[in-house]
Parts: structure tokens; sequence; C-alpha cells
């Protein structure tokens, strides 16, 4: 078995850490997805003609 | 065609022109590259920034501890309405700290009259994905967001209530991962495979997070199977820093 360096063990803690954070904000996004959903349909129904955007972007 | 444009929008259709085709090859044509400026003049001045780009240059500041914000600049228009815009909202810029590091736009063809003939188009709806920078986040508009997503660009729809600060976060923690990721110095293949997969499953889950949104669809199911993935291979990177098993 290799044993890892202190050097690779803080690389493996570091990617361990973002996975968890990427997790953590994926969690949190469907918590708040229902009202996310709800506001943007509310917002796209309110729509008036000029409010769809017709720009070169 | 403003209005053939919306109108299509409107109902849900793709529309079937083009507005660069109209603005550039269609109004602008035979027009001397001197008038340009007067054109774009008049466009800068009737056009103003979008209120969501401030909230997500505040949210890299004070969340993210950002100093200075690097912006590149890729669009349909010419690198001289770019510039024309910028230096309109330069103290909007100069506020926030934020640094434009390159700008990517088309370019005007003309005649030997210097008269407008058509548009170079380096930049299309097509290759765009193509000039993002690596590992960057992509500000974009309802139009090419889904596209972009598509191709697995970090994109981030900042038109109107389309918005979020739960999915800017959410990027920039993807972001983040992908960094780490890379500045892995793994010991073998198994391990090097072990890494690839969690960004690949990171990104197109980041991928279809954004295509439901742009649909307003739910996504229950999507985090469900992430967390089961998530599981499995953090046990795995545990087990690797307590007795190297990967």
């Amino acid at each position: 078995m290799n044993k890892l360096t202190a050097k690779e063990k803080a690389q493996w803690k570091k990617v361990l850490k973002s996975f968890t954070a990427f997790k953590d904000a994926l969690v949190e996004l469907g918590n708040n997805w229902p009202q996310i959903r709800k506001e943007v349909a509310e917002a796209e129904k309110n729509k008036k003609p000029d409010d769809f955007y017709a720009g070169i972007s | 065609m403003i209005k053939e444009y919306r109108a299509d929008l409107i109902n849900g259709k793709v529309p079937e022109k083009k507005p660069i085709d109209y603005f550039y090859k269609k109004s602008l044509k035979d027009i001397n590259i001197k008038s340009l400026h007067n054109v774009y003049d008049k466009i800068v001045s009737e056009t103003e920034l979008n209120p969501n780009l401030e909230k997500v240059f505040d949210y890299l500041k004070k969340e993210q501890k950002m100093d200075k914000i690097p912006l590149f600049v890729l669009s349909l228009n010419t690198n001289t309405i770019i510039e024309k815009f910028y230096q309109k909202n330069i103290d909007f810029f100069k506020k926030h700290n934020v640094e434009i590091v390159g700008i990517i736009g088309n370019q005007i063809k003309t005649d030997e009259n210097n008269n407008i003939i058509d548009i170079y188009e380096h930049v299309t709806d097509e290759n765009k994905k193509d000039y993002i920078p690596a590992q960057s986040i992509m500000l974009a508009d309802s139009r090419e967001t889904r596209s972009l997503a598509e191709k697995n660009i970090n994109v981030i729809n900042i038109q109107e209530e389309k918005f979020r600060y739960d999915i800017l976060n959410l990027s920039l923690k993807a972001h983040e991962l992908y960094i780490d990721i890379n500045g892995i110095e793994y010991k073998n293949e198994k391990q090097q495979k072990f890494l690839e997969n969690i960004k690949f499953e990171s990104i197109k889950k980041l991928k279809d997070i954004k295509t439901k949104h742009e649909d307003n669809q739910d996504i229950d199911l999507l985090i469900s199977q992430y967390l089961t993935f998530y599981e499995e291979s953090s046990r795995l990177i545990i087990e690797l820093l307590k007795k190297t098993s990967l």
C-alpha cells in the first residue's frame, strides 16, 4: 500500500471539503427550490411583451 | 424586427431570425462606418446595466472575499460597442473593482467606400462555448443559458427573476471543487478515475439543475441521486485518508 504523504493528505482533505460544500449547496438549493419555482412562475405569468429580451448578447 | 422576435418568444417559439442578422446585416447595411459611432452612442445612451450584475459582484466580494473581479466579455456584438458601454459604466466597474481582462466580439466588414456590408461572425451562438476560458463562470441571459449549460459550461442565468443566489453559490462551489480536484497528485489510475468520476458527476448535476431551472421543473430526484453518490464517494475518501484504500 502506498501511504499518502502529508502534502497528498492535505490535497485529498481539500477535495473532501469542497465536495461536501458542493453537496451542502445542492441540498440548500433543493430546500429553496419550491419557493424559487413559485416566484419564477409568477414572474413569467406577469411578463409584459416588452419584458421579453430581444437584444444581441 | 423586435416585435416579430418578441412575438415568437411570447408564443414559446424559437425565433427564426437572429437579432444579429437584422441589426448588423440589414439595418446597418450601406451605412458609412463613420456613422456607426453615432448609432452605437445612441444605443449605449439608452441601454442600462443589468441590476443583477451588481448583485453578482457584491456577492463575490462579500461572500467569496474576492477583492478583484476579472471579467472576460464574450459577445456577438462588436468590441467597439462593448468598449463604449464599458466606458459609460466605468464608475460602476471601478466601484466593484472589476477588471476587464479581455473582450471577444465580432467585426464589421466594409466595402472600399467604408460602407458596411456585413459582419465577420467570429463568435456565434454555436461556437461561443469554445471561447469561454476553462473553469470560468459564465453570466448569461435566458436566450443562451440552456444551450451553454447543455455544453457543460458553468453558466448562470442573470436575466431578471431567473437570477438566484442559491444557483450562483452552487456554481461557485462547483468551481472550487474542480480546482481542488485538478490540484491532486494522484498515485494510480484508480485514484485518477475516482476523481474524474466525482468531477463528471458534479458537472452533470450542475448541468441538469440549470436545465431544470430554465424549464422551471422539480429537482428532488436529481438531488437524492447525488446524495447517494456523495455518501459512497466521501466514505472512500475518508478511508483513503485513514488507511490508503484507493
